[in-house]
């Protein structure tokens, strides 16, 4: 009886501080990212087509090496960047959908921010972007490579939320001050 | 089509009479002289009269034929992709019917040089102060008003007539249709400022303020990418960057000219200016910069 009583107590306590507000039957575990800086490796690239628009699309998976960095103000107004804890070994996803000129100047903006043994000269050249069968090989060098990519989260008219993944250049995470 | 095509017809329509000031255009619609030098647009001497055009020894090899509004003191308005079909007015948008409806019986109207705008010219007295109160150019619409004052622009003409009416002065009447039109148009829409974030009498230093800029830059993406951005140089965004760059300084971290100027002068983007942008905004005593300083404060 001791027993079951002591069970039943420590389980209505437990019971009692949990706030089941947002859980429901679709709930998961998974947390999203907040808002930094995340050093990271780049774990397989892919080349498809786009499920939702059928356009040739190019998939990132990056892991997280680090914990990441937010951005906030100490008591003297200087923006610090602090470690946000448990956030090493997650991981991040990025889709290029080659939809237009536009969309694939934005994707070469962004593969020429991984850099080689030279310090400021991208990896991979611009050639390395010209035509499919080249492409393939360039995105298979990737993997390995690290970068910093910015997690922000911007507020729709709606209120909705939309989260933005951005490749850092290591010349601008030097200028921010990240830990290089 | 070249400017002899183009003269062809202008000299069908009431163009010629009107008093107007040419100059020719290349194919990237860069303004040149009748001599082959380049055109400068606040040089009104560089335009001429329609009849000199003919003195031009090269013609045919020019695409086509521009006009200064500030030589020929004219008002222009463009309406950027209102035809779907070129040079088709069964195809105009509903935005270009309701224009054409205000002015196609009292100004000249004529398809612009890709077939797919409407370019208006009249004349009529200079409106006051309009930028306080009106765009020159509003994106939301595609649409654009030029009057003769201090603008020097230069619009092409194309012959291609839709309404040939004389390019008269407007009386009181019909600058009310210009009026119900730029209401309708090109009201500026006014801004509201963070007045929390900004405070129009500043106490804060530039050190203190750059921190600000910093935190800014850290969490705001687009920010940092144009406060880090290589100034373009011509021909690209420059403008705009600048432009975007002091108004969010304006209304993110201080109203305060001078500290705004300081702050915008020490960012990366400023510093990589090319020479000739970095004269132009010295020039004058930094003339450019009051011009935008005053549209961001209104």
């Amino acid at each position: 009886m001791a027993i079951e009583k002591s069970l039943y107590s420590q389980l209505d306590d437990l019971l009692k501080q949990t706030d089941l507000t947002d859980v429901s039957a679709e709930s998961t575990n998974y947390s999203e990212l907040p808002d930094g800086y995340y050093n990271c490796e780049v774990d397989k690239t892919d080349l498809k087509l786009s499920k939702t628009s059928g356009n040739p699309m190019v998939s990132f998976q990056f892991t997280i090496t680090e914990d990441g960095y937010s951005v906030e103000v100490d008591e003297k107004q200087n923006a610090t960047l602090i470690p946000i804890k448990k956030t090493k070994n997650r991981k991040i996803f990025i889709n290029y959908v080659l939809k237009n000129d536009t969309s694939v100047k934005r994707f070469v903006t962004d593969m020429l921010k991984f850099e080689g043994e030279t310090p400021g000269e991208s990896l991979l050249p611009k050639e390395a972007f010209t035509t499919s069968e080249v492409l393939e090989d360039a995105l298979d060098l990737l993997i390995g490579q690290r970068i910093y990519v910015q997690v922000s989260t911007t507020v729709n008219k709606d209120d909705t939320k939309s989260t933005w993944n951005n490749l850092i250049s290591w010349k601008r995470a030097a200028a921010l001050e990240l830990p290089m | 089509m070249n400017a002899i095509d183009t003269i062809d017809r202008i000299t069908n329509t009431n163009l010629i009479f009107s008093d107007l000031k040419y100059c020719m255009v290349d194919k990237n619609k860069k303004p040149y002289k009748i001599n082959g030098e380049m055109a400068k647009p606040n040089c009104i001497d560089d335009f001429v009269p329609f009849e000199d055009l003919f003195l031009c020894t090269d013609l045919d090899s020019y695409a086509g034929i521009g006009v200064s509004i500030q030589a020929s003191q004219i008002c222009a308005i463009d309406v950027d992709h209102c035809f779907s079909v070129a040079n088709d007015i069964s195809s105009a948008t509903e935005i270009a019917k309701s224009i054409l409806n205000k002015f196609d019986k009292i100004a000249y109207c004529e398809f612009s040089f890709s077939g797919t705008g409407l370019r208006i010219l009249f004349r009529q007295p200079i409106i006051e102060n309009y930028i306080d109160k009106y765009y020159i150019k509003n994106k939301n619409y595609g649409i654009e008003f030029y009057q003769p004052t201090d603008s020097y622009r230069y619009v092409t003409v194309t012959g291609n007539v839709i309404a040939n009416n004389y390019i008269q002065m407007f009386d009181d009447n019909l600058t009310n249709i210009t009026f119900e039109f730029l209401n309708t148009y090109m009201l500026r829409q006014h801004k509201k400022k963070n007045e929390t974030v900004a405070e129009k009498i500043e106490n804060r230093s530039f050190e203190d303020l750059m921190k600000i800029v910093k935190f800014k830059y850290l969490t705001n993406v687009k920010f940092q990418d144009v406060w880090y951005s290589q100034a373009p140089g011509s021909g690209k965004d420059e403008s705009e960057r600048d432009f975007y760059l002091l108004s969010y300084l304006y209304e993110n971290i201080t109203q305060d000219k001078d500290l705004i100027k300081q702050i915008f002068e020490s960012s990366p983007y400023f510093k990589s200016k090319d020479y000739k942008h970095i004269c132009k905004w010295n020039n004058q005593n930094f003339r450019y910069y009051n011009y935008i300083y005053n549209i961001i404060k209104k």
